[in-house]
């Protein structure tokens, strides 16, 4: 007889197989009967099902294509790259998160372990150059060093610059809220208008006014130190992103500075120390997730 | 009467707080920055995300998740329009009209019909849901173990009846999916079960290790796997958002008659948002042309409006089993569950009357998420199609990131991270031998409910199996099963079957 559908008969086999090492499996656990069902029974009844119906599968395999017009519907090549790196890089992340207490290896730290994970996973597509890759991999350590201590630097200032600091920045960001509404949300709504200076301009200046008196009240309304408590958790927020935002425009003109000029290997360091940013802010600051920053040993 | 809007009160009480309305729209973003992405689903995208739930009290965190749950719908769409890549097996008949209008530089106007047809059907759906949970409720208190075990088995059935391919590899997987979730103690005897002595196991597999595994690194190997086609984007093209006046006359029925044909296909057992969309594409196309319409494929406005609203009234009323029977009727519901007992909710007909904010407060929020979507991703469209044009080669690095990042979190254990590969292999592998993962899913997550059940049904007949076919509601349930099968099996029928999914 002959396999008309290769990829029927290995699920078949494959269903087979596994509902087969289930109800074995399940033997080793008191069964009982109906009426008082041990642990076991419930796992055989359905280890024996999926066994009958991995075989019927097989059977069916046996008379019937259903891609029709494929010889043989096979399974064909295995994407062994993807899989490997894909996997691989995963695996190579919760090493770099837990270590690996059978060989003492230490943890070393999500950080390191982004790196790692975007530099080996990246390369199971074949656009990403191991070379570039190799490159971005260190041009991302200063990058992300740079920004992760500005951030720590800034952040812990109190009092009076510490205000300041916020305020510069609730500008800057209103600024870049209105300034990017008005570029590019409202000429997707108003298309006759969006080009109408004197329209534009007059929105814009409603926006600003509008925003500047809600900043005024809430400034009034409380103390200096209560203003920026308030403030605090969205300044935080704001300060984070525009620092990334800054590094990653400025970042590749300091890298061409310094002769690298492989575009590809800036891209992807970005990409990193990006990652980076987002994962320790999102995940550590904001959602206060219990994952390891930095290696054990340099912690303790 | 008076009761709905007294229930739908309170919930809108609970949803209109600053907080709760704060992480509607926290959950919406996300779940369309991530639904947008092509190749990713609503289930890798909320198991991805679920862990951003965790430190929330369980209101705002099944609120979110509700959020995440619409958002990636409607990034789904938006990438099926856009890229004519589906996002989720739903919006692939949103795909063959909606791509056309993009390429015929009409994108606006079928992302427009998409997002208010699927507006208007989410506000439908709500208000079935809030409708019907109430009687479905009590009926769920009538049903005693025999009567949920059968109606697990139709939920199955059901289930499989969507799966695109084979039959009897749809079944199998469900099997599959319910031997796997017996792993781990027994909760009668005490017994660790299939553990090998791995005390990580003795809990049991995680549901997030299984939906990231197979349904996101499964999905990334096998994306990378494909040679890059050549992926056309519409991106200037994007200008008047809105449809013409003539192009609403055409829309409205269809989505009426979308909004229809969802809401009661949703609330079956194994049915929702799938179904749904394929049957309003099939009553669209079957309802004869105007003078003047475009055929369909071609790029005509009812082909998008009529399957994205039964899509979304679908979603909607797939939450009434859920929530009155504790029955998860498709794999995102099920992932639902998961969140839900992560959050100490046992899903089922006491949470309606001993937690009647968090029920009627969901409810609520589903519909300012739906609105929320509206007013945000029509204006923000010109971001996600930004988002669109970062290259696979760049996303799919964050994405194994984000996985691996939210799977360890789970338990703080490597060892999820492990299991996690090692399910990503088996994802690739059925997607090599064509079996279809969903079913697996929800046979996983019924796996102990069944076992429980069935145990209870035959303690209490002293192990005569007859019971199942003589009490009459349990007797129904399973003829409505066999029902369904027959009409699957069916020659006529299933030569259909195998069309409609051939013509993706």
């Amino acid at each position: 007889m002959k396999i008309k559908s290769q990829k029927d008969f290995f699920a078949g086999l494959m269903f087979l197989a596994v509902g087969a090492l289930f109800a074995i499996g399940a033997t080793n656990y008191n069964v009982g009967n109906a009426a008082r069902m041990g642990p076991g029974y419930f796992p055989l009844l359905l280890g024996i099902l999926l066994a009958v119906l991995g075989a019927g599968i097989i059977f069916y395999s046996m008379v019937h294509n259903p891609a029709h017009g494929v010889e043989g519907d096979k399974v064909g090549s295995w994407a062994w790259k993807p899989i490997g790196f894909v996997l691989g890089a995963n695996v190579l992340f919760g090493i770099a998160l837990g270590g690996l207490p059978s060989i003492k290896l230490p943890s070393f730290g999500m950080v390191f372990g982004i790196f790692l994970l975007v530099a080996v996973g990246g390369l199971a597509d074949k656009a990403n150059q191991p070379k570039a890759m190799l490159q971005g991999f260190f041009l991302a350590i200063p990058i992300t060093a740079v920004g992760l201590w500005v951030a720590k630097q800034f952040l812990g200032l109190q009092g009076l610059l510490g205000v300041s600091v916020f305020l510069v920045i609730c500008v800057a960001l209103t600024a870049l809220v209105i300034y990017a509404f008005f570029s590019f949300l409202l000429p997707l709504i108003f298309t006759k208008w969006a080009g109408n200076a004197t329209f534009k301009k007059a929105m814009m200046a409603l926006a600003a006014a509008v925003l500047a008196y809600g900043l005024y009240l809430v400034g009034i309304s409380a103390d200096q130190a209560k203003f920026a408590s308030s403030l605090g958790f969205l300044a935080e927020i704001e300060f984070k992103i525009v620092l990334a935002v800054a590094i990653i425009f400025i970042a590749p003109k300091v890298a061409t500075k310094m002769g690298i000029h492989d575009h590809n290997a800036i891209q992807l360091a970005l990409l990193i120390s990006t990652m980076c940013f987002l994962s320790v802010w999102a995940f550590i600051d904001g959602l206060r997730l219990q994952i390891p920053m930095w290696p054990a040993f340099l912690t303790n | 009467m008076m009761d709905l809007i007294n229930n739908l009160s309170l919930g809108f009480g609970v949803a209109f707080t600053a907080q709760n309305l704060l992480y509607a729209f926290i959950g919406c973003i996300l779940g369309t920055l991530i639904g947008v992405l092509p190749g990713i689903g609503p289930v890798a995208t909320i198991a991805m995300l679920l862990p951003a739930t965790y430190a929330l009290p369980p209101i705002a965190a099944l609120i979110m998740l509700a959020g995440i749950y619409y958002g990636a719908q409607y990034g789904g769409s938006t990438t099926a329009i856009l890229v004519n890549l589906p996002g989720e097996s739903s919006s692939v008949v949103t795909c063959i009209d909606g791509y056309q209008m993009a390429r015929q530089g009409r994108a606006g106007p079928a992302l427009s019909a998409a997002g208010l047809g699927s507006f208007f059907a989410g506000c439908v759906g709500t208000v079935i849901l809030a409708a019907f949970a109430p009687p479905l409720t009590e009926l769920a208190f009538k049903f005693g173990p025999a009567e949920y075990f059968s109606l697990m088995i139709l939920g199955l059935i059901g289930a499989v009846v969507l799966a695109s391919g084979s039959l009897l590899k749809a079944i199998a997987m469900i099997v599959l999916g319910l031997l796997l979730g017996l792993v781990g103690t027994d909760v009668n005897s005490g017994v660790a079960r299939f553990s090998f002595d791995v005390p990580e196991l003795t809990d049991g597999i995680g549901f997030v290790v299984i939906a990231m595994g197979v349904f996101g690194y499964g999905e990334i190997i096998t994306n990378l796997a494909q040679p890059e086609g050549d992926r056309e984007i519409f991106t200037a093209e994007v200008k008047g958002l809105f449809p013409t006046l003539d192009d609403f006359k055409h829309m409205l029925p269809a989505v009426l008659r979308g909004t229809t044909l969802g809401s009661l296909l949703g609330v079956l057992p194994g049915g929702g948002a799938l179904l749904a969309a394929f049957a309003a594409y099939t009553l669209e196309k079957k309802i004869k042309l105007k003078p003047g319409e475009i055929e369909f494929g071609k790029g005509n406005i009812r082909g998008v409006a009529g399957p994205e609203s039964a899509n979304n009234a679908g979603a909607q009323t797939s939450f009434i089993p859920l929530l009155t029977l504790g029955i998860p009727p498709n794999a995102v519901m099920a992932l639902m569950v998961g969140a839900m007992t992560i959050h100490n909710i046992q899903p089922g007909p006491q949470v309606m009357t001993s937690n009647p904010e968090l029920f009627w407060g969901l409810i609520a929020s589903m519909w300012i998420g739906n609105l929320m979507l509206v007013i945000l991703n029509l204006p923000l469209i010109g971001m996600w199609i930004k988002l669109l044009t970062v290259p696979y080669r760049f996303m799919f690095p964050a994405i194994i990131l984000f996985c691996a990042i939210g799977v360890y979190s789970t338990n703080n254990n490597t060892f999820d991270i492990w299991m996690v590969a090692a399910f990503g292999f088996i994802g690739y592998l059925f997607a090599k031998l064509k079996v279809e993962s969903a079913p697996l899913l929800l046979g996983f997550i019924l796996g102990p409910m069944m076992e429980e059940n069935l145990r209870r049904a035959l303690l209490l007949s002293r192990g005569d199996w007859t019971v199942f076919v003589t009490r009459p509601l349990s007797a129904g349930l399973l003829i409505a099963a066999l029902l369904l099968l027959g009409i699957v099996l069916s020659p006529a029928i299933s030569k259909k079957r195998e069309e409609a999914f051939v013509e993706d």
